[in-house]
């Protein structure tokens, strides 16, 4: 992909998420509510689930950081714990790895990696995900 | 020298990246032909570690070290050469003064004072010695254009201030504070000043006995020198107080099984191999820095910031952060809709590096009510072309996003 390539990506599948992000709002009562934040830049976010296994989000960041976050809620509703541990290691390991992903929108996501510096907002929502379930499992 | 497209030649990054535009100086400077070559140099053909070495390599480095020490008092305007401490750079400079000089003397409810727009490494340092020590922690506010409240300001120092520790020129706003004067408010109530000259060290001329600053400290790396090296100042009126930072080799006077007495200042601030290349790396960057016309430099930039300010605010929806009337080559800025993070990454695209995100002033940045901006900040090589194609990249994007 060239660079122009991916900042088209950017435009097509990033940006709608970033100005109309999945299910940004907090509810009340949650069960269970997860911070996602990095200190290093600042984005910081706050991920609900609620018993009827919807989850929503808000919080202050970057386009990357937001769509990946929006992306991640789409997929992971009605997921048990154990189960959003393994599809973040899945996708944080094809990342890491280079692997192909099938998932179209994910695929558009990892390639923002090529943007000097970015993988940390790729990555923020993936990892405090599968850190906080993992926490709670042990 | 003061014709950026001479002093750009004398800095090889920028033939190894032509189109580089390099608008990240608050961060750090780039290092000048001469400084690389001659930290090369030292390692090549001048290495040894310093002070008791009997033989010619140790006693030239030593040679290197001291010469340092007295280039930088020079040009300062030091009374003398043991005013200077060499650190690892600013923030360990601030952290010295805070534990080793006003640590050990301060009594509970005393206050410190500080302003809004410090950089966490002269905040943090005090926030804690305040909470260790019981002190009172003001924080001087700033007015809606980013500058200090000088009136707010004079009404925090008091009898019991022990110390004002204030920025020269703010590393996100750009603001230049009126250091003489502040010195001259504290000095008033006895209070000791601490002047954090990082941002303004390279361009403004600064004489630390015309002040009657109590403590400067800045870093080499954003003065066309090398990375780990800080400079430390202390007035000699506090040289007695200075207790030692790190214990370890090269800072005693004598030492027995039970019982160790230490070197004076600057000495006894120095223990472990110091960065002798360091050193001399940043003594041949003031080498360097005495060949600029400064004065006329400083006219340049001044005028090219104004124009960067003026093209920026016609951009729609980019908001300037700050709007001081006496301002640095530093310029914050916001724009609607657009993360300061994707905004820089874009900029990268057509290689234009800047900075987003704090700038390690959180403080600052929750009372604007912003996540972050985006900063770029100008040095002596900058030209107005720099500024264009910022604004054109900047131009591009937002037509591009929306």
């Amino acid at each position: 992909m060239t660079r122009d390539e991916i900042k088209q990506l950017f435009k097509e599948k990033i940006v709608p998420h970033q100005r109309e992000p999945y299910h940004f709002q907090l509810v009340e009562n949650p069960d269970y509510e997860v911070p996602a934040y990095n200190p290093f830049c600042g984005d910081k976010y706050t991920i609900q689930f609620t018993n009827e296994q919807q989850a929503y989000f808000q919080g202050i960041g970057c386009a990357i950081s937001k769509a990946s976050t929006s992306l991640l809620l789409q997929r992971i509703e009605g997921m048990s714990g154990a189960e959003i541990i393994a599809y973040c290691q899945q996708f944080l390991q094809a990342l890491e790895e280079d692997q192909p992903i099938q998932d179209e929108e994910l695929a558009v996501l990892a390639s923002l990696k090529y943007f000097d510096g970015r993988m940390d907002c790729i990555t923020l929502p993936w990892k405090a995900l599968q850190d906080y379930f993992t926490e709670l499992a042990e | 020298m003061s014709d950026p497209e001479v002093i750009k030649n004398q800095f090889p990054i920028f033939s190894k990246h032509p189109k580089l535009v390099y608008l990240d100086n608050a961060a750090t400077t780039q290092r000048s032909q001469s400084v690389i070559d001659r930290i090369s140099n030292f390692h090549q053909q001048e290495n040894a570690s310093i002070r008791r070495g009997a033989y010619r390599l140790a006693s030239q480095a030593t040679q290197g070290f001291e010469a340092g020490r007295a280039a930088i008092a020079n040009f300062f305007g030091a009374s003398s050469s043991e005013c200077i401490a060499f650190t690892s750079g600013t923030t360990e400079s601030i952290n010295i003064v805070a534990r080793s000089i006003i640590g050990p003397k301060v009594k509970e409810g005393s206050n410190i004072v500080v302003t809004l727009m410090e950089h966490h490494a002269n905040f943090i340092p005090w926030q804690v010695l305040c909470q260790e020590k019981s002190l009172e922690l003001r924080v001087a506010p700033l007015n809606d254009r980013g500058e200090l409240d000088m009136n707010k300001f004079e009404e925090l120092i008091d009898y019991r201030t022990v110390v004002v520790a204030v920025t020269h020129i703010s590393n996100t706003l750009g603001t230049i504070n009126p250091i003489s004067e502040i010195i001259q408010l504290a000095h008033r109530q006895r209070a000791s000043v601490l002047i954090d000259v990082a941002q303004s060290a390279t361009l403004y001329p600064i004489n630390v006995q015309e002040l009657d600053c109590d403590f400067l400290v800045c870093s080499a790396h954003k003065m066309f020198g090398p990375f780990g090296v800080g400079i430390l100042y202390v007035n000699p009126r506090h040289h007695q107080s200075v207790q030692p930072y790190n214990y370890g080799g090269g800072i005693i006077h004598s030492v027995t099984v039970n019982k160790t007495d230490f070197l004076p200042y600057p000495r006894n601030l120095e223990a472990g191999t110091p960065n002798v290349a360091g050193v001399i790396g940043i003594a041949e960057a003031i080498r360097f820095i005495q060949t600029l016309d400064r004065k006329k430099i400083n006219q340049q930039l001044h005028e090219l910031t104004a124009y960067a300010r003026q093209q920026l605010a016609e951009i729609e929806g980019l908001s300037l952060v700050g709007n001081p009337n006496n301002s640095s080559s530093i310029v914050s800025f916001t724009m609607d809709g657009m993360h300061p993070h994707d905004i820089s990454s874009f900029l990268n695209e057509d290689n234009i590096a800047v900075r987003a995100g704090q700038h390690c002033t959180q403080p600052l940045l929750d009372q604007l009510g912003l996540p972050a901006t985006v900063r770029a900040s100008f040095s002596a090589y900058n030209c107005l072309e720099d500024v264009d194609k910022l604004v054109t990249s900047l131009r591009e994007m937002k037509s591009f996003w929306t």
